[in-house]
């Protein structure tokens, strides 16, 4: 499957020009006041014949979803996630998701997207048009599901969501415990078993087990050459207790691989190891995060990400949004903050599925793109501050 | 794309001008729907035993993080348009949140790749004829709708 999907890739990355008219088809289709595929149907139609005995409607075997963030994103001075202080509108996501109901228990889903992060180095290795997913499913036992293929691995509140600018607080997921553009992926080309036990009691618990690999690009920043290694035997979980408060979970996540190729040299691998805690609340006008993992690569390297997100409705679509994030590295020789970012914002949802946002970043950091060594530099970090201003839709 | 610091700084400010400006016009004209929305009653096939459901089970079928009756059956939820009345009523009665909270869910579930919301039946006439048809189906509709034969109406106890 892996193979099919790398020829896959491939083919999309030569479909130059593509991105910006998906983008724009998107954005008119999103555009339009309707907030759902539900909507459009003809108002109070006679009654239907009797559907068959015990099966699901018939309709709607194909749906057809998409999203699109559009930003202007400008910093006070320097480089940093490919924004340049002279500003750029070349920062958006954009994707458009099939979902075929084969039967009322198999689907297939294939989700075609692309990514644009303005100056940023990772640019370079990232096609116009990219097949995001691809996977077959098949649920079973109610609550159970298995996929296999190309899969969105589920991992703490924001990785299978990250680019749906129209539930996230902020144009980007927090850095520190996602990544962005390099040492990360939203993806894995394996398979996952998903069930939810104690499905009927008070404290539900959903587990989710994941086995696969994925290519993931690394970048120092600065004048070093972006490289593409290869995760393999990837192996992780997450588990995700629900609470009797409507709204609030607490997660607890691991994963495990071995990285090869990329910076490597040949023969040579690395092995990643990852665990993490989630607090997931959102009650009422209220909403609070907070993530925590801890990395060990190979033997002497660390890196710990934390961050914790609030946010406030103010009143109906209108939320105040803070956002503190933090990441530090540890290795022989080196113990240092890598990436600081405070962050706050305003958005307004005018629907669901139509939020604008307005944010200001103070970044305290290593990870500017054009810092001549990379993030390994010696020198103090950067301080960068800059503002996105971004608007996203989805249907 | 490049611009020169000054041309950078004039789009920032018209761009953030423009947010502002969309933003007030979403405060000013984006209102409440109408008061005195009408009420729910919760529908199932004349053939189901269930008389009383509890809120909670209901909640969770509707948004499938649960998927069964009591007898073992998987349950067909179906829904209404989110631009009918009854649907807000449900959703607040129900699920205790607002109808955008909803929504917000189903967009997470979509784009996660998990699932898909519901069937949506527009109107009631629809949704009583499938689930006439249907023993595993559960609907809602208007409070004071005259159910025709084939269904029923169960009791939603908190």
């Amino acid at each position: 499957m892996g193979g099919v999907l790398t020829k896959w890739t491939t083919e999309l990355s030569v479909m130059r020009g593509v991105g910006p008219v998906l983008a724009c088809g998107l954005f008119l289709l999103a555009s339009a006041p309707v907030a759902s595929a539900d909507d459009q149907a003809p108002p109070a139609p006679a009654p239907a014949a009797p559907a068959p005995e015990d099966s699901t409607p018939e309709e709607a075997r194909l749906q057809v979803h998409g999203y699109l963030s559009q930003a202007f994103a400008d910093t006070d001075e320097g480089l940093l996630f490919g924004i340049p202080n002279m500003g750029t509108f070349d920062y958006r996501t954009v994707a458009l998701q099939f979902r075929f109901a084969m039967t009322d228990h198999d689907n297939l889903v294939l989700q075609l997207s692309s990514k644009r992060l303005g100056q940023s180095p990772v640019m370079q290795v990232e096609p116009d048009v990219r097949l995001d997913w691809g996977f077959y499913e098949r649920r079973f036992a109610g609550s159970g599901s298995f996929k296999a293929g190309r899969i969105p691995i589920p991992q703490g509140i924001y990785n299978e969501l990250r680019d749906v600018g129209t539930v996230l607080p902020f144009y980007r997921v927090p850095f520190n415990f996602y990544q962005e553009g390099s040492y990360t992926s939203e993806t894995l080309d394996g398979a996952q078993v998903s069930y939810t036990l104690f499905d009927s009691r008070t404290w539900p618990l959903d587990v989710h087990v994941y086995f696969g690999g994925w290519e993931l690009t690394e970048s120092l920043g600065g004048s070093t050459p972006i490289a593409v290694a290869r995760a393999e035997q990837g192996l992780g979980g997450q588990l995700w207790l629900r609470t009797p408060l409507p709204g609030v979970r607490v997660g607890l996540g691991g994963q495990t691989y071995n990285l090869r190729g990329g910076s490597r040299l040949p023969g040579q691998k690395d092995d990643w190891n990852s665990w993490y805690v989630s607090f997931d609340g959102e009650y009422q006008r209220v909403k609070l995060q907070a993530e925590y993992r801890a990395v060990n690569i190979g033997e002497e390297t660390d890196f710990k990400a934390f961050y914790v997100l609030a946010a406030v409705n103010v009143r109906k679509g209108l939320s105040v949004n803070a956002l503190g994030d933090f990441g530090n590295l540890e290795f022989p020789g080196l113990d240092r903050d890598l990436h600081r970012d405070w962050a706050v914002g305003v958005s307004y949802a005018f629907r669901p599925n139509l939020v604008a946002k307005v944010e200001r970043h103070w970044a305290n950091t290593f990870i500017e793109d054009d810092r001549v060594g990379g993030f390994l530099d010696p020198h103090p970090a950067g301080k960068i501050n800059y503002t996105i201003v971004s608007l996203a839709a989805s249907f | 794309m490049r611009f020169s610091p000054a041309a950078s700084g004039a789009v920032a400010r018209w761009t953030v001008g423009l947010v502002l400006l969309l933003l007030g016009v979403g405060l000013t004209g984006g209102r409440a729907r109408a008061q005195g929305a009408p009420g729910y009653q919760v529908i199932v096939n004349a053939a189901n035993p269930v008389t009383e459901l509890a809120r909670i089970d209901v909640s969770r079928w509707f948004l499938k993080q649960s998927t069964k009756w009591p007898d073992g059956k998987v349950v067909v939820p179906l829904d209404q348009s989110t631009r009918s009345e009854v649907r807000a009523a449900f959703t607040v009665g129900v699920h205790k949140q607002p109808l955008q909270a909803i929504e917000t869910y189903w967009q997470k579930q979509i784009f996660s790749g998990r699932m898909v919301p519901p069937f949506v039946k527009v109107g009631d006439a629809e949704v009583m004829a499938y689930v006439a048809g249907n023993t595993s189906a559960i609907g809602y509709v208007v409070g004071s709708a005259t159910l025709v034969s084939g269904v029923k109406a169960v009791k939603i106890r908190d």
